[in-house]
């Protein structure tokens, strides 16, 4: 019985300026009676105390089998010598892999075997013996290892998902991003919209990063899924607000995919399959575990069979859109300090439906339509951790956004967008107390759009009628931009337990006027630490966001426009409490300023004057009780309330915004049986969205159509509230080694409880339906990791 | 309709079909189905004569009143926002004269100098008072206690009047109606039987017929940069099914074709059935005939 322990790498210190702990004194493994005959890796996430005790472990492949306590037990009798930073002990998290191998099955033949004792005395002497027959342990092996201090992310309030989380997450089908909605702070967004909503901001407020570089999609067409498939992430950070200097261009929060690195031991492969798409996916070493590749692609298939039910359901349309996206990385790490990161990844969107005249009474919506979106990147990074605690992270990220909308002679808009973005941030420390951290934030490129299509009105207009016969304003343009950006932070620790960030980000935007300064800071007070630590933390900065293309476009908009701006505000308490609880509270306030609003003038093109009239607010208060996941359970619940209104003008009274939720309520856990079995359930409840009222209709003889009449002001109405429960149920067999297949059963809207999404209306709208989401819907899936 | 609907319609609402909505094709109240300018493009300073193709299929011939209102360049919210901007109405028939202001065109972008005259018009088969209704509409329609009448006997809306130098637009040209592939002139009255199925499709073929009108080929004009315009082919009846309410045109052929099926379904054999057409297109151009059935 061979034991290998495979454990930490002296390159991980470069990550994040810390020196990882080391193993001062290990353990056997004390095997019982279940675990003759079995052997695997067994991954583990370990925390580390300043003094080099370990204060909990977690399995990060639960399995069910007895390996898990094994490690588990293990592991906990392990004595490290602390991470460090800058020479101070810091608490630390740490992953280690185990090889642990049981005792061999009883032969039938053999009279009582050594364990026949029943005693772990015996059980550990035979270890023993196998350890010294099969000779000194070998050498540490590289793995992935991640040194965690303090919460070293300068932004005051960041969720994280990794992961395992994602994964096994019910409601999530598995998908990379739609587990974000069960987070505080995030709104539900409408089905079909794939629409990321933070802390009452528009969607158009908050930006979807892939490794730092910012991405035009988070979702493939209709929410869908990600356009990063599951297995290629580490993790995804939701900033709901109060972002760092880092990050600027907007006024909402940030949803940060960060990709995982390629594996380092061997050849890996993974082939998944659901209802709605397929994927596979390639990585390992090459020549040595200094370099590393990946490679990845996923297509759907839902257009096989969607045909099929929209006409034994009876849908209007009967076409399903199409997507697929694919990724390649290349990782070398260049000594002990640096690593080299080159990535390739793309996504494409594509729908081709016909629109019959029964589907829709403004001839303006009947014809083909087609919609395609797509997106590339090429993305060169380079991030270095010295052990000096100086850091130095760059990017280079070129690639096209491209969009093509046609209907008829309706709407036609293709745009294409060729972007480059650069990075380059630093990190110092100037003594034990005082931290420096500055960079450049660059984007530019050249952005060439056709745009035919009537005025566009905001969502704060009333509704302007059917879309035939409406005067068409067309814009053709080639634009080129250039939005520098530069930031600086000042990390001080005035006394202990006590950090002080102070900082500053300054934007231009091509397509607005003047420079916007913006002050930032945020504070983090550990009132109490050890076991039960509390956390007081207050952030307050200023948010510039430029306007949205159209908003500017000299036909449709008004050029000259200013940015967007926001003061944020949030304060908040995290509270650990009996080692499995996290507790946080954070109330937020948002003030909205300068916002680009229309009002009606006749004088432009358009018809519509955009200036910077518009205000708004978005105040509220989050609450996560999170259970850190242990052997069997891990879960969390999480409640937003909140109120986010907009007043378009001056003149104007406020209004609601169009996606405020007073209260946005998730309760989600996994518990695992054992044995590869897992259980979870996901339970939602959500204010309904705002609707605008309407009053009648009118007939556009133009149009042969009728237009609404909205009540007035916009928004004054408010749909039901929103429910649902999804149930997952999972299974997982190892096959062989290090494979595993998994299938999983994951059934959203397991009630089948009929939501309203909106409402549909009679063609002179004097007799109005609901319309409701989805239906019970069963999404089957199964994951082949080798 | 707000741009989302785009969306909506295209992932289909699962409510839209079962939801048991009126067809907009089937015309069984006080209905104003098309406005017809004689210039649906004009410069200032001249008048443009408006006629209206409208329907009471059910009211047995009761007095209708109309009222008409006028609105210069009113704003991107157009009907609606004319509407508001009313101040009086004019009383009148189905017909009405507008004349462009010789100020139409000022104040408007050098780069874009296209106006509208927007012309808001009410029908009532009571009394049209200029005070807003609980349905958003302008005026008010009462009958003659006083109570207000609702879609049964009271329509509103509007048409626009485009305003420009330089350019103008024909109304397209309407030139035969066929029923089953025999021309149908005013005076003839093709019979049919009823079909006691809820859909054209699951009628018998017997009581399937085949409606089809032609336009000249002219009538698709071409303006601009190489823009062409946009026609659609109307289809009303009074009762019955109509496959479809509108289509584009079949240019396959020489003539351009609006082709559609119509079946008697749910038919009442004691009121007569009467058929619309109308022709659009993107540019304010339209034009109509209506036809008779007779029952067998």
């Amino acid at each position: 019985m061979a034991l290998a322990v495979a454990t930490l790498s002296a390159i991980a210190a470069a990550q994040q300026g810390a020196v990882p702990p080391r193993i001062k004194a290990d353990a056997e493994a004390v095997y019982p009676e279940a675990a003759r005959g079995l052997e695997r890796e067994v991954l583990l996430v370990v925390t580390i105390d300043a003094e080099g005790r370990v204060t909990d472990a977690q399995l990060a492949e639960p399995t069910g089998d007895a390996l898990d306590d094994v490690a588990l037990d293990m592991v906990r009798r392990y004595e490290f010598f602390p991470a460090t930073r800058d020479g101070k002990p810091i608490k630390s998290r740490i992953k280690m892999r185990l090889s642990l191998h049981g005792p061999p099955q009883e032969s039938p033949d053999s009279g009582a075997s050594e364990a026949d004792a029943g005693d772990a005395g015996s059980v550990q002497a035979a270890t023993t013996d196998a350890s010294a027959d099969a000779g000194a342990p070998p050498a540490p092996e590289v793995e992935d290892v991640h040194v965690r201090g303090e919460r070293s992310h300068e932004s005051p309030t960041v969720r994280t998902l990794d992961r395992t989380e994602i994964e096994s997450m019910p409601g999530g089908a598995g998908d990379a991003l739609r587990p974000i909605e069960s987070l505080p702070g995030v709104s539900r967004a409408p089905a079909f919209s794939g629409l990321i909503i933070l802390r009452g901001s528009a969607p158009q407020d908050s930006q979807v990063f892939i490794d730092r570089a910012a991405v035009p999609l988070a979702f493939h067409f209709g929410g869908l899924a990600a356009v990063v498939p599951t297995e290629l992430i580490d993790q995804v950070d939701v900033y709901p607000g109060n972002y760092d200097v880092q990050y600027g261009r907007g006024n909402g929060g940030i949803v940060d995919i960060g990709l995982r690195s390629p594996a380092r031991d061997r050849i890996h492969a993974v082939a998944k399959f659901d209802l709605i798409d397929g994927s596979a996916l390639v990585e390992g070493p090459i020549f040595d575990d200094k370099t590393r590749f990946l490679v990845a692609a996923r297509r759907s298939w839902i257009e096989a069979y969607f045909p099929w039910v929209a006409q034994n359901l009876s849908l209007g349309v009967t076409a399903s859109p199409v997507y697929y996206d694919y990724q390649a990385m290349l990782e070398r790490d260049l000594g002990k300090h640096t690593t080299l990161r080159l990535t390739f990844l793309g996504s494409n969107d594509n729908v081709s439906v016909y629109l019959p005249p029964s589907q829709s009474s403004d001839p303006a919506f009947a014809g083909q339509l087609q919609n395609e979106t797509d997106f590339w990147r090429l993305q060169l990074q380079a991030d270095s951790k010295f052990k000096s605690g100086a850091k130095l992270f760059s990017q280079l990220s070129v690639g096209q956004d491209h969009l093509l909308l046609d209907l008829g002679s309706t709407l036609n808009a293709d745009s294409t967008a060729t972007r480059v973005q650069g990075r380059v941030q630093g990190e110092v420390p100037i003594t034990k107390a005082v931290r420096l951290l500055g960079g450049l934030d660059l984007e530019g490129g050249q952005w060439d759009y056709t745009l035919s299509f009537p005025a566009i009105p905001s969502e704060a207009s009333p509704d302007t009628g059917p879309l035939f016969g409406q005067k068409k304003l067309t814009s053709v343009r080639s634009l080129g931009y250039f939005d520098p950006a530069a930031f600086a932070n000042v990390e001080v620790f005035p006394v202990k337990r006590l950090r002080v960030l102070l900082g500053g980000r300054v934007d231009t935007f091509g397509t607005a006027e003047g420079v916007y300064v913006q002050p930032r800071m945020n504070v983090r007070y550990v009132l109490r630490d050890g076991d039960d630590k509390t956390t007081l933390k207050a952030a307050l900065g200023l948010y510039a966001q430029p306007p949205q293309i159209n908003e500017s476009d000299p036909v449709f908009g008004t050029p000259g426009l200013h940015a967007n701006q926001a003061t944020q505000v949030s304060i908040g308490i995290e509270q650990e409490a009996l080692r499995h609880l996290e507790i946080s509270v954070e109330p937020f306030y948002k003030r909205l300023f300068d916002l680009v609003t229309q009002r009606p003038d006749p004088s432009q093109p358009s018809g519509f004057l955009y200036d910077n009239e518009g205000t708004g607010f978005a105040y509220g208060a989050e609450f996560l009780i999170k259970y850190k996941p242990d052997r069997h359970f891990s879960g969390w619940i999480a409640y937003t309330i909140s109120r986010s209104e907009r007043r378009d003008l001056p003149e104007l009274p406020l209004r609601l915004f169009e996606y405020d939720q007073t209260h946005v309520f998730s309760a989600l856990g996994t518990y695992r049986f054992g044995d590869g079995w897992s259980v979870g359930a996901r339970v939602r409840y959500v204010t309904g969205n705002p609707y605008t009222p309407i009053l009648g209709g009118y007939f556009d003889a133009d149009a042969g159509d009728y237009g609404p009449v909205d009540k007035l002001p916009v928004y004054s109405g408010r749909l039901p509230a929103f429910f649902s429960m999804d149930v997952r149920v999972e299974k997982q067999w190892r096959l062989f080694k290090d494979s595993t297949l998994q299938v999983y059963l994951d059934v959203l809207n397991a009630t089948n409880n009929r939501n309203v999404e909106s409402f549909t209306y009679q063609y002179d709208y004097q007799v109005h339906a609901t319309a409701a989401g989805l239906p019970i819907l069963p999404a089957l899936g199964a994951r082949l990791t080798l | 309709m707000k741009r989302r609907a785009l969306l909506a319609l295209l992932l289909g609402s699962l409510a839209c079909e079962a939801s048991g909505f009126e067809t907009e094709s089937v015309v069984d109240t006080l209905r104003v189905l098309a406005v017809q300018a004689d210039l649906p493009i004009a410069v200032p300073g001249e008048t443009v004569h408006l006629s209206t193709l409208w329907a009471d299929p059910l009211g047995n011939g009761r007095p209708i009143s109309w009222a008409w209102g006028v609105c210069v360049n009113p704003g991107a919210t157009q009907i609606p926002a004319c509407a508001a901007q009313l101040r009086s109405l004019e009383s009148g028939g189905d017909a009405f004269d507008v004349t462009v202001p010789a100020d139409a065109l000022d104040g408007l972008p050098p780069s874009a100098p296209v106006g509208e005259v927007g012309v808001v018009f009410a029908a009532c088969a009571g009394t049209l008072t200029l005070v807003p209704n609980a349905t958003g509409a302008p005026v008010s329609c009462t009958d003659a206690k006083g109570n207000a009448i609702g879609r049964e006997g009271f329509v509103w809306g509007g048409r626009r009047i485009i305003v420009v130098q330089g350019f103008r637009n024909q109304n397209p040209t309407l030139t035969k109606i066929f029923f089953d592939g025999v021309e149908w002139s005013p005076s003839y009255a093709p019979p049919i039987a009823p079909c006691s199925a809820k859909n054209v499709e699951n009628c018998p073929a017997d009581t399937q017929h085949v409606i089809t009108y032609q336009m000249t080929s002219d009538s698709q004009e071409t303006y601009g940069p190489g823009l062409v315009e946009d026609v659609v082919g109307w289809f009303y009846v009074s009762q019955g099914s109509l496959a479809d309410g509108y289509v584009r045109p079949d240019t396959s052929t020489s003539v351009p074709t609006f082709q559609t099926e119509y079946a008697p379904t749910l038919s009442d054999t004691a009121h007569p059935v009467q058929m619309w057409f109308v022709l659009r297109d993107d540019r304010g151009g339209v034009t109509f005939a209506q036809r008779r059935l007779s029952w067998r």
